[in-house]
């Protein structure tokens, strides 16, 4: 029985020196010795080598060599920190920045890596597993624009001692690369890291240090004007000219135009608006560039709805300027084969002139802060267009008209919406919208109508004219008739150029049949609803 | 009364290409089961051609363009229908084309 004692009281111990010389092992760095002596002035004057860093044996032994060849006094502590005196700090600094210094960094993590982490005690598990995650961070900083090289301190303790819960503070060290400054931007993103990267972060125990001028960044959420996704303003000016360029390109088939992007600057309080004046054709005689669109609105608006007639509606009296326009609330669909080719044609949109190497991520940003897209058209111009792509006549009436700006407003709308969708860019067509303005020509021409129709005393015959125009008048009616009835019953009404441009509308919403179903339904309900019932019991007796 | 599918499919069509108004209007004409099936069909239309929607509506005018010149209405005629008419509401939304 003693025999077995002894034999568990010795495996016992042996287990126990085991344990011990382990323990040991693993935190032998822990009892370096200091490099150099130490005096009261000297600490006073004295700061830690890289905000308080904990540096390994290896590379206390590989530094103590590097100090003493430079003879720069250190002083290093229990923990692994590193003391040097005020002036020697930037000579400290270039040694850490060293190749050398870097590699053995590299080499001591590699080595560690080898063992199993059951190997190492816990503390130096952590330890090891913080470093990893502070040299990820680092390594994110670095690979910012303007960012030379970081320094990620991280610490947590308990401020008193009956305090239950630990205070979590970080400073991080930014320092900028040649030609560059540290930006508040820069700072507001590594604190943002830092405050995501470890959980228990609070705003205000953060710090960001400008690491050459030494300027700490203070206040970093009140940065006025910063968007909170981090895009410069710079970036949305340049990306949204992009845009406007593009859209001036895809709408010159069309004639003159104005085009307005609006667009959100991180807060929606603060919109930017930009107003562009594209004179394309007729620069000389365009009157319309110099037009504000908030200034003089015309009398009439047009509201033309999907699988509708458009319908005027009389706003003012005929006296005042008149305004075609269509409801933004009735986008036209687009074609979605554009997201085939997403990314690749990504580079359209990037600015020549920008001199930044990252400047072509601006458009893909800008996605997010596209708040309309309005154009504005003269009368003059749509109507030229329906004359040359649907063969009109020189003397459009209302409904071909509330017709014909469905229809370009659907062309517009889905080549916009189509190529920004090219673009990556996810826009709703709710966004664009399309205006047709009258030009002032037929404004004035409107005040002279409104004046004329004031009775005036007639010194010519009046009779006999009567009698002429009504005959001219009845005469009109008639053949209005006939050729309505005509064009009705023939399907080749329109050139072929026409019957296309019908054909791919007749794809989207607002085909010029619905129009005319729609039509015939209010003007003859009876013979719809006979016709509709007809045509769900299959007669053919209709 | 026993309806064909593909004059079903017509209808469909038909409807899709109207606002809710006028919709809710021609479907009231005919029985209420037709009209559910219609206005389901409508909803879930799948395949359908530019040439077979542009076929359908120019079906539908011409019907109604004959019918209006070879019989013209009495304006205090009543249809036909009124006695099996229902009431029929689209109430759900329609898909977007």
């Amino acid at each position: 029985m003693e025999e077995k004692s002894i034999r568990r009281r010795t495996l016992l111990v042996a287990l126990f020196v085991v344990v011990l010389t382990a323990f040991l092992i693993s935190n032998w760095s822990s009892f370096s010795s200091s490099l150099s002596g130490d005096s009261s002035a000297w600490l006073k004057d004295s700061i830690e080598l890289q905000d308080g860093r904990v540096f390994t044996a290896q590379e206390i032994e590989f530094l103590s060599g590097k100090l003493e060849q430079q003879d720069i006094s250190v002083l290093a502590n229990k923990e692994g920190r590193l003391q040097v005196a005020r002036q020697d700090r930037e000579r400290c600094n270039a040694i850490l920045r060293s190749e050398e210094f870097t590699s053995l960094k590299k080499n001591t993590s590699s080595s560690q890596g080898f063992l199993p982490r059951s190997f190492i005690s816990p503390s130096e598990q952590s330890r090891l597993a913080m470093e990893e995650k502070l040299e990820r961070l680092r390594s994110i900083l670095k690979r910012m624009q303007g960012i030379r090289d970081a320094i990620i301190v991280y610490d947590q303790a308990k401020g008193r001692s009956f305090q239950r819960d630990s205070v979590h503070s970080s400073v991080v060290t930014l320092w900028a690369s040649e030609n560059n400054l540290i930006q508040k931007s820069h700072a507001v993103t590594a604190k943002q890291l830092v405050l995501y990267a470890f959980a228990g972060l609070k705003k205000e125990t953060v710090l960001v240090i400008d690491g050459d001028s030494g300027k700490i960044f203070a206040a970093l959420d009140e940065i006025p004007g910063d968007p909170s996704d981090g895009i410069h303003s710079r970036d949305i000016s340049i990306a949204r000219q992009a845009y406007i360029e593009k859209c001036e390109l895809l709408l010159q088939e069309f004639g003159t135009s104005q085009i307005q992007i609006q667009l959100f600057s991180g807060h929606p309080s603060s919109d930017e608006q930009t107003d562009k004046e594209i004179p394309l054709e007729v620069p000389a005689t365009n009157t319309f560039a110099k037009r504000k669109p908030s200034s003089n609105l015309p009398n009439e608006k047009i509201e033309a709805v999907p699988n509708g007639t458009g319908k005027i509606f009389p706003r003012t009296p005929r006296s005042k300027p008149g305004l075609a326009s269509v409801d933004q609330s009735t986008p036209a669909t687009t074609g979605d084969s554009a997201r085939d080719s997403v990314l690749a044609s990504h580079r359209e949109f990037d600015s020549p002139n920008d001199p930044r190497p990252n400047a072509k991520s601006s458009a893909l940003k800008l996605h997010h802060q596209i708040a309309s897209i309005k154009i504005f058209m003269q009368e003059k111009e749509v109507k030229r267009y329906l004359r040359e792509k649907m063969q009109t006549g020189a003397e459009v009436t209302r409904q071909q008209f509330s017709r014909g700006v469905v229809t370009v407003r659907n062309e517009v709308t889905k080549k916009i919406v189509a190529t920004l969708r090219k673009q990556a860019v996810i826009i709703d067509a709710q966004r664009v919208s399309f205006e047709v303005v009258l030009q002032e020509k037929d404004q004035q021409a409107a005040r002279k109508d409104s004046k004329s129709a004031v009775p005036k005393k007639a010194n010519f015959p009046v009779f006999p004219l009567f009698l002429t125009f009504a005959a001219i008048g009845m005469a009109g009616l008639i053949w209005k008739k006939s050729s309505k009835a005509h064009r009705r019953k023939n399907p080749e009404r329109y050139s072929a150029d026409g019957r296309n441009f019908v054909s791919r509308n007749m794809a989207t919403t607002g085909s010029v049949l619905t129009d005319e179903i729609r039509e015939v339904i209010q003007t003859k309900p009876e013979h719809s609803k006979r016709v509709f019932q007809d045509l769900v019991q299959g007669s053919s007796n209709a | 009364m026993t309806v064909n599918t593909s004059e079903i499919r017509k209808a469909a069509i038909l409807i899709d290409c109207l606002d809710r108004e006028t919709a809710s209007m021609l479907l009231r004409e005919i029985r209420l089961k037709t009209a559910r099936e219609i206005h389901q069909l409508s909803n879930n239309l799948a395949g359908v051609t530019r040439e077979e929607k542009e076929r359908v509506l120019a079906e539908f005018l011409e019907r109604v363009q004959t019918r209006s010149e070879q019989v013209p209405l009495h304006p205090n005629e009543k249809s036909d229908a009124d006695s099996t008419s229902n009431q029929y509401p689209i109430t759900t939304e329609r898909n977007p084309e």
